[in-house]
């Protein structure tokens, strides 16, 4: 019953492509069917748009105006062009949060791969963007303005250090909640089994601790998605507004 | 450890895109614009009712105007008639009274000429009595020597001394 082992990566179906290793694995196939999800539930939202919306429709609506105030309030009007992209982001990091809630999921938010590979392609996106609207002038962030020159030598390396860091703390700020979470889970989970042959009674503590760490899990899953999707958004404000 | 491992690195990378891009063209071709369409034509829906209800009101607000008009109307009007056939009945009333006023007068003059006339005869009659009173008294007393023109001299007379 080891608690990490919940998130090896495996092939499932081996497969070379032209010497890329392209094989499905757990983590590819949890992605595939989490992402599947999201588009059938959206899809049969906006199959028949109504003025007087269904509860789906609704759900559709009310998911998109959330992450539509979100963007609008953080990036600004410059910001409607990225606001799919935006969308895009926050579903699938919480249907892959959600997804990994489900008993013998595949939490592909918990892996490295999946949550730099979303980190660098933000950060690689707000470099292209920052330069793109501000040209030169997007380097001025790491000057911002009103500091004293004499303070530059100092303020000038920390924030770009800070700039740097950012898709590494955007990847590992998820990879550890999700981590964390699953790990706890695992961990009462077994305390529960452990101790149910034992004294049926002690059963009820670890039970009750696991209840309350599932319900903070899918909390969590969705607060997760929702701060990656806020940074996103800071991120891309200072790119298309200037800091 | 299974922590932060880097095996199938390609694999990940190419199917996290793949799915990526997937979800990232379905928002952006269908959902995107489905759900900014029905939102944008809701808030044209609800503009159009208001403008409806508000276009509703301002009929509503002339009819009662209108009707507000015409009511005044009709009470004007109403009081011109009421008025109007006020005077007429008290023209008639006035024109009543003149006309028994006259009557009466009228009715009065007669009697007033009656009377005069019966006065008149009853005189006269009276006049021809005594003068043929007087005569037979004259006759008796005079035997013949006064004739009758002297009588009804003297009956003059006497007449005017007793009557005036």
């Amino acid at each position: 019953m080891n608690p990490l082992h919940q998130f090896e990566v495996a092939p499932l179906f081996p497969l070379m492509v032209g010497g890329w290793d392209l094989s499905i694995t757990n983590q590819a196939l949890w992605t595939g069917i989490a992402v599947a999800m999201v588009i059938a539930l959206f899809s049969a939202g906006v199959a028949r748009m109504r003025l007087v919306p269904g509860r789906l429709q609704s759900f559709v609506e009310l998911t998109v105006g959330f992450i539509q105030d979100l963007s609008g309030g953080i990036v600004g009007p410059k910001g409607v062009a990225f606001f799919p992209l935006i969308l895009t982001v926050f579903l699938f990091v919480s249907c892959l949060n959600l997804v990994g809630m489900l008993p013998h999921a595949f939490t592909a938010t918990s892996q490295i791969t999946t949550t730099g590979y979303m980190a660098v392609l933000v950060f690689a996106m707000v470099l292209v963007v920052g330069f793109a609207t501000q040209g030169l002038h997007f380097l001025a962030m790491f000057y911002p303005h009103g500091t004293p020159w004499w303070l530059a030598p100092l303020i000038v390396p920390l924030e770009l250090i800070s700039f740097l860091a950012r898709p590494f703390t955007l990847a590992i700020r998820l990879t550890a909640n999700m981590v964390a979470g699953h790990v706890l889970l695992k961990v009462f989970a077994s305390f529960c089994i452990m101790l149910m042959g034992w004294f049926t009674v002690s059963l009820a503590a670890p039970f009750v601790m696991l209840l309350a760490i599932t319900a903070l899990e899918l909390f969590v899953a969705l607060l997760q998605a929702y701060i990656f999707t806020v940074l996103t958004c800071v991120y891309l404000n200072d790119a298309l507004n200037g800091h | 450890m299974q922590l932060f491992v880097m095996t199938y690195l390609e694999s990940q990378y190419f199917w996290t895109t793949v799915a990526f891009l997937i979800l990232l063209g379905v928002m952006w071709k269908f959902v995107v614009p489905a759900v900014l369409a029905t939102l944008d034509a809701r808030a044209a829906k609800i503009a159009g009712d208001l403008d409806a209800a508000e276009r509703s009101r301002l009929d509503a607000e002339g009819v009662l105007a209108d009707y507000n008009a015409k009511l005044t109307q009709a009470k004007k009007e109403a009081g011109e008639i009421v008025s109007r056939a006020r005077a007429e009945a008290e023209a008639l009333a006035q024109e009543r009274i003149h006309q028994v006023e006259s009557d009466l007068a009228r009715k009065a003059d007669e009697a007033r000429k009656s009377i005069a006339a019966a006065k008149a005869e009853a005189l006269g009659a009276v006049r021809a009595e005594v003068a043929e009173m007087v005569v037979q008294v004259s006759e008796k007393v005079l035997k013949g020597s006064v004739d009758a023109k002297a009588a009804k001299k003297l009956t003059d007379e006497a007449l005017r001394k007793e009557l005036n």
